[in-house]
C-alpha cells in the first residue's frame, strides 16, 4: 500500500462560476424554498377549510330538523327517523362484538404465535385480497348468501343478522390489519423485559402489551366503526327493507334494519314522503353529529386511557 | 441505608473527583497560533431546558485537525453540529453565545444558511448516501447549487471521488447504487459528496465509528491528506485516533470543554486532573 | 319453524355460528390448555383460519366468473358486444357496458389526478413542514374526511359540487347546457374519499425515509423544498405510489357517493365532442357500480339482466384484485420499507 499521496495526488481546487452568479442562485433557490413552501401550506388550509365548510354546511342545512321526536320518534310516514337511528347503532353494535373479539385473538395469533411461514404469507395475502374487493360485490354476495338463499324457493328476506354478517366480512380484514399495527407499536424492549422477569407468552400479552397497544386499538375500533356506520351499499341489500314501526326497538336480529344511510338515500332516490328534502338535510346533520362525537369524543377518550395506564401523576 | 457508609462516602468521591462538578480553568484552554479558521465565544445549547453545552469558547485553527474528545454524551457531537447550524433542524434547541468562520458571526439574522452550509460541510457517524448512483450522490451538491455544466459536474465528481481514495474501485460502476457499497466505501462516499461542494472547513461526527478497521485506517489516512486543503473537526470517542489524526485536541465532559492544547502536549502532559483520568482509562 | 325447517333454510346463518363458536373455543383453549395444547392449536389456527379465508376469496370468485360466464353461454352474448358495446338495456337484450367501464375509468382517472398532488403536498407538509401544534390537528381532519359516510358526500355532491360544475360550464359556455351531472362531478366527489387513504400512506412512505437522508442534504446546502423534491420524495415514491394505487381501488369500488352525482344514464358517453363552442362536452353517465346497485333491485333471478350484472361484478373484481397485486409488488420494491411484513 503506497502512500496515499501518491495513490490520489491531491489537485488544487477548482473552476466555479463566479461569485455574484453563485450568490443569485443561492437566492433563486432560497426563493423557490419559500413559494413552494407557501404553495404547501396554502393547500393544506384550503383543504382544512373545505371539511369545515362540508361539516358547516350539512349542520347548517339540516340543525333546523334535529328535534327529539325527530331523532328518537317513529311514525308510519316516515317523518321521523327513530327506528333508523336505532337499527344503525344495533348493527354497529353487534357487528364490533362480533368483529372486534375475531380481530383481536387473529392479531395476537398473527403477531405472536405464527411463524414466518407459507401459510402466514397466504394468511395475508388473502386477508388483504379480501380487503381489496369492493363493498358492492360483497353486497351482492350477501344478498344472495343470507336473503335469497341462492336462489332458491325460500327467501329469507333482509334481516339484521344479515347485514351484521355481511358488514364483518367487509370490515374484518381492517379491523384485524389494526389490531395488528397496535400490537406491533408496542416497543420489543417491553416485551422482553417482560420474558426475562419470567412472564409466560400469555401474560405478557394480557397483562404488558394489551394495556401499552390499548390506545392505538381504540383508535383503530373507532376508525372502523365509523366506517360501519357509513357502510350503505352493503346493508342495502342485507338489511335494508323498510322499518317496522310497532316497537322497533325491538332486539330481534330477524327483522329488517334499515339504517339512517339507508334510509337517506331512499328518501333521494324515491322520495314519496312529504317534506323529504328537509328530512334529508336533518339526517345528514344528525350523521354528521354523530361522526364528530364519535371522531373527537372518543378520540379524546382514548387519550384519558393512556393517560391513566401510562401512570399520569397528575 | 444508612446515609454515611463508608462506601458510599468513597462513591461520591470518586464521583466528585471524576466529574468534578462545572469547574473549569480557563489556563487550560489554549489558543491556537496561526490563522484561526473558525472560533467559537461563549457557546451554549440548551434542549429545552437541558444545558448540553456550557459557555464553550475555543479557536479552530486553518488547515489542521482539531479533534473533540470525551467520553459518551459529554455533548462534543451537540458542539459540533453548532457550527454548521444543524439545530436549526430541532426545534427545542436554543443556542447562545457566537460562532465566527473568518469574521462573520454565522447566527447572525439574515445569514445565508445555505451558503453556510456550502462553506462548513460534514461527515455523519453512520453513511447516508442517497439511494441513488454512486455519481449522483457525489453530484448532489453541485446539482443543488445549479450553474455547472455537465462537463464541469463529471469532473468535479471525479476529483472528489480521487480525494476521497475511492475512485479507483468505483469508476466502472458509477451508475451502481451507492447502497451496493460496503460500508467503509459508503463512508468514503459521503466524504467526497462533501468534497465535491469544494467546503472551508470540514466537520466530521465519529466518522469511522461505525466501520471495521481497516475502513478506519484508510479513513484517517485521507484525513491526514486532507488537511492541506481542508480546515478539519473531528468528533472522537477513541483516544488513539485523536492522538493519530490531529494537531489539536479538546477535551469535552458534561458539557464543559476542561482543556484544549496541542495534541502532543495534551497526551503527554495533560493539565486537569479529569483529563489525566480520561486518557489513562479510568473511565469513558 | 320446526328445527329441520331452521336448518334446512338458515343455513349461512348456522355456518356463520359454527364458525364463530369455533374461532372462540379455539382462542379460549389457547388460554387455559396446557404447552402440549398450544403447540396444537397454533398450527391448526393457522391452518383453519388460511383454510376458511381462501375457501371466502375462492368461493366469491367461482361464484361471480360463474355467474359472470353464464352471460355469455345462456344468453349467447359475444364477448365484444358486452365489452363494446354502447347500449345498455337488458329488456331490448342489449347489454353493451363500454360506457359504464368509461365511465369508471374516467372518473378514477381524473380524481386520481386532483388528489395525488393534493395529498403529497399534505404529506410533505406533515413530515417537514408543520409546526408540532398543526401536526395534531391534520391527524383528525384526515380522520373526518375518511369517516364522512359515502351517502353524506354523495349528498354533499348533489347540493354543493353539482350545481358548482354546473355553473363552471355553464359559464364558460355562456349559456345554460349542462345540469352538472357526470363524471366531473362524480371525480371531484371521489377526491376528497381517497385523500385520506393517499395522504396516510404517502405520510408513512415520508416518514419511513432515514433521518440521515434529510440531514446529509442539509448539511450539503440544500434548501428544505430542494431535499423535500430532490430526496425524500424519489426515497418514498414507491410508498406514495402504493396509496396511489389503493386510492383508485377506493375509487373505483365506491358505489353510493357516485350515484348522487354521476347521472345514472348507462346509455350516454361520459365525454363527447361537439363542433360548437366549447367543443368539449360532459354527459350524465353511468359507472360499473352504479349500475350493479341499481339494476340488481330489478333483476329476476336468471334474467339476462342478472347474468350481465354478475359479469359487471366480476370485471370489477379483476379490476380491483388486480390493482390490490400491483400495490402489493410495487412494495416490494420500495427501498425504504414502511412496515416490517
Amino acid at each position: 500500500m503506497g502512500s496515499i499521496a501518491e495513490r490520489i495526488a491531491l489537485p488544487k481546487r477548482g473552476q466555479r462560476p463566479p461569485g455574484d452568479m453563485r450568490s443569485s442562485r443561492r437566492a433563486r433557490a432560497r426563493l423557490w424554498d419559500r413559494v413552494m413552501t407557501g404553495v404547501i401550506w396554502g393547500i393544506v388550509i384550503f383543504l382544512a377549510a373545505l371539511l369545515l365548510a362540508f361539516v358547516l354546511y350539512a349542520l347548517i342545512q339540516g340543525v333546523s330538523m334535529l328535534s327529539l321526536k325527530f331523532v328518537f320518534g317513529a311514525d308510519t310516514s316516515g317523518t321521523l327517523v327513530g327506528p333508523f337511528l336505532f337499527n344503525t347503532f344495533y348493527i354497529l353494535i353487534a357487528s364490533l362484538l362480533i368483529c372486534v373479539p375475531i380481530a383481536v385473538f387473529g392479531a395476537v395469533y398473527l403477531v405472536e404465535y405464527a411463524r414466518q411461514g407459507v401459510i402466514t404469507t397466504v394468511l395475508r395475502f388473502a386477508t388483504e385480497t379480501l380487503a381489496g374487493v369492493p363493498s358492492i360485490v360483497l353486497a351482492l354476495f350477501g344478498f344472495l348468501v343470507f336473503v335469497t338463499n341462492f336462489g332458491s324457493g325460500t327467501r329469507l328476506g333482509f334481516t339484521r343478522i344479515a347485514g351484521i354478517l355481511t358488514l364483518v366480512i367487509l370490515n374484518l380484514p381492517l379491523m384485524l390489519r389494526v389490531c395488528e399495527d397496535a400490537l406491533r407499536s408496542v416497543p420489543r424492549e417491553l416485551r422482553e423485559a417482560s420474558a426475562a422477569l419470567g412472564a409466560t407468552k400469555y401474560q405478557t400479552i394480557w397483562r404488558v402489551m394489551m394495556p401499552v397497544a390499548l390506545p392505538a386499538l381504540t383508535t383503530g375500533v373507532i376508525l372502523t366503526a365509523g366506517k360501519m356506520i357509513g357502510e350503505t351499499a352493503a346493508l342495502i341489500y342485507t338489511a335494508g327493507g323498510s322499518a317496522a314501526v310497532n316497537n322497533w326497538f325491538s332486539l330481534d336480529p330477524r327483522l329488517p334494519g334499515a339504517t339512517l344511510t339507508i334510509y337517506l338515500y331512499e328518501l333521494h332516490a324515491e322520495g314519496v314522503v312529504a317534506n323529504a328534502a328537509q328530512i334529508q338535510n336533518g339526517i345528514v346533520a344528525l350523521l354528521v353529529i354523530i361522526l364528530l362525537v364519535f371522531n373527537l369524543g372518543l378520540r379524546w377518550l382514548a387519550g384519558r386511557i393512556s393517560r391513566r395506564l401510562a401512570g399520569a401523576t397528575k | 441505608m444508612s446515609a454515611s457508609s463508608p462506601e458510599r462516602e468513597n462513591a461520591s468521591a470518586r464521583e466528585a473527583a471524576i466529574l468534578g462538578g462545572d469547574t473549569v480553568n480557563p489556563d487550560y484552554i489554549i489558543k491556537a497560533p496561526g490563522p484561526i479558521k473558525m472560533r467559537t465565544v461563549d457557546l451554549n445549547v440548551y434542549y429545552g431546558s437541558n444545558r448540553a453545552i456550557k459557555d464553550i469558547s475555543l479557536q479552530i485553527a486553518e488547515r489542521h485537525v482539531t479533534a473533540l474528545m470525551g467520553p459518551s454524551g459529554c455533548g462534543k457531537s451537540t458542539f459540533l453540529r453548532a457550527l454548521n447550524r444543524m439545530h436549526d433542524m430541532t426545534p427545542s434547541a436554543r443556542i447562545t453565545g457566537s460562532v465566527f468562520i473568518g469574521d462573520e458571526e454565522i447566527f447572525a439574522p439574515g445569514v445565508d444558511l445555505v451558503h453556510l452550509r456550502q462553506r462548513v460541510g460534514m461527515v455523519f457517524q453512520r453513511p447516508n448516501p442517497f439511494p441513488s448512483s454512486i455519481f449522483e450522490n457525489v453530484a448532489y451538491g453541485l446539482r443543488v447549487q445549479g450553474g455547472y455544466t455537465q462537463r464541469q459536474i463529471a469532473e468535479r465528481v471525479e476529483r472528489s471521488l480521487r480525494s476521497a481514495a475511492l475512485w479507483d474501485e468505483v469508476k466502472d460502476r458509477m451508475n451502481a447504487s451507492a447502497l451496493s457499497l460496503s460500508g467503509g466505501q459508503q463512508q468514503r462516499l459521503c466524504i467526497a459528496r462533501a468534497l465535491a461542494v469544494e467546503p472551508e472547513v470540514i466537520l466530521m461526527d465519529e466518522p469511522a465509528s461505525a466501520l471495521d478497521p481497516i475502513a478506519t485506517l484508510k479513513i484517517e489516512e485521507l484525513i491526514d491528506e486532507l488537511k492541506q486543503e481542508y480546515t478539519i473537526v473531528i468528533v472522537t470517542h477513541n483516544l488513539q485516533q485523536a492522538a493519530r489524526v490531529s494537531q489539536y485536541t479538546g477535551f469535552f465532559l458534561t458539557g464543559n470543554l476542561i482543556e484544549f492544547n496541542l495534541t502532543p502536549d495534551m497526551f503527554a502532559r495533560p493539565q486537569d486532573k479529569r483529563t489525566e483520568d480520561f486518557i489513562t482509562g479510568r473511565f469513558g | 319453524m320446526s328445527i329441520g325447517a331452521l336448518a334446512q333454510v338458515r343455513w349461512p346463518f348456522l355456518l356463520g355460528a359454527f364458525i364463530v363458536l369455533v374461532v372462540f373455543s379455539a382462542a379460549g383453549l389457547h388460554i387455559v390448555g396446557g404447552k402440549a395444547w398450544r403447540e396444537r392449536m397454533n398450527k391448526a389456527s393457522a391452518i383453519a383460519g388460511a383454510a376458511v379465508l381462501i375457501i371466502a376469496m375462492a368461493a366469491i370468485l367461482f361464484f361471480v366468473g360463474g355467474s359472470a360466464y353464464q352471460t355469455f353461454t345462456d344468453y349467447h352474448v359475444s364477448l365484444p358486444a358486452f365489452f363494446f358495446g354502447t347500449t345498455w338495456n337488458p329488456d331490448e337484450k342489449q347489454v353493451g357496458a363500454l360506457i359504464m367501464i368509461l365511465g369508471s375509468i374516467t372518473a378514477t382517472v381524473l380524481a386520481i389526478a386532483v388528489a395525488t398532488p393534493l395529498s403529497v403536498a399534505t404529506a410533505m407538509y406533515v413530515t417537514d413542514i408543520a409546526p408540532t401544534w398543526a401536526k395534531r390537528l391534520i391527524q383528525p381532519i384526515l380522520e373526518l374526511f375518511a369517516g364522512i359516510p359515502s351517502v353524506v358526500y354523495g349528498f354533499l355532491g348533489i347540493q354543493l359540487i353539482v350545481p358548482l360544475v354546473r355553473n363552471t360550464y355553464n359559464g364558460i359556455a355562456g349559456g345554460f347546457l349542462y345540469a352538472g351531472f357526470g363524471v366531473i362531478a362524480a371525480a371531484l366527489v371521489l377526491t376528497f374519499m381517497i385523500l385520506p387513504t393517499v395522504t396516510t400512506l404517502s405520510i408513512d412512505a415520508l416518514n419511513a425515509v432515514p433521518n440521515g437522508l434529510r440531514e446529509a442534504s442539509l448539511a450539503l446546502g440544500a434548501t428544505r423544498w430542494q431535499t423535500l423534491w430532490r430526496t425524500l420524495l424519489p426515497a418514498g415514491a414507491s410508498g406514495i405510489f402504493t396509496g396511489v394505487i389503493l386510492g383508485m381501488g377506493r375509487a373505483i369500488g365506491e358505489t353510493l357517493a357516485v350515484a348522487f352525482v354521476i347521472g345514472s344514464n348507462p346509455n350516454s358517453f361520459p365525454i363527447g365532442f361537439s363542433s360548437a363552442y366549447p367543443y368539449i362536452v360532459f354527459r350524465p353517465t353511468s359507472t360499473i357500480t352504479v349500475q350493479l346497485f341499481q339494476d340488481f333491485k330489478e333483476a329476476p333471478h336468471g334474467s339476462l339482466n342478472y347474468d350481465a350484472i354478475w359479469t359487471l361484478a366480476f370485471v370489477l373484481l379483476l379490476i380491483t384484485l388486480g390493482l390490490v397485486i400491483a400495490s402489493r409488488w410495487i412494495s416490494s420494491r420500495s427501498a425504504y420499507r414502511v412496515a416490517a411484513e
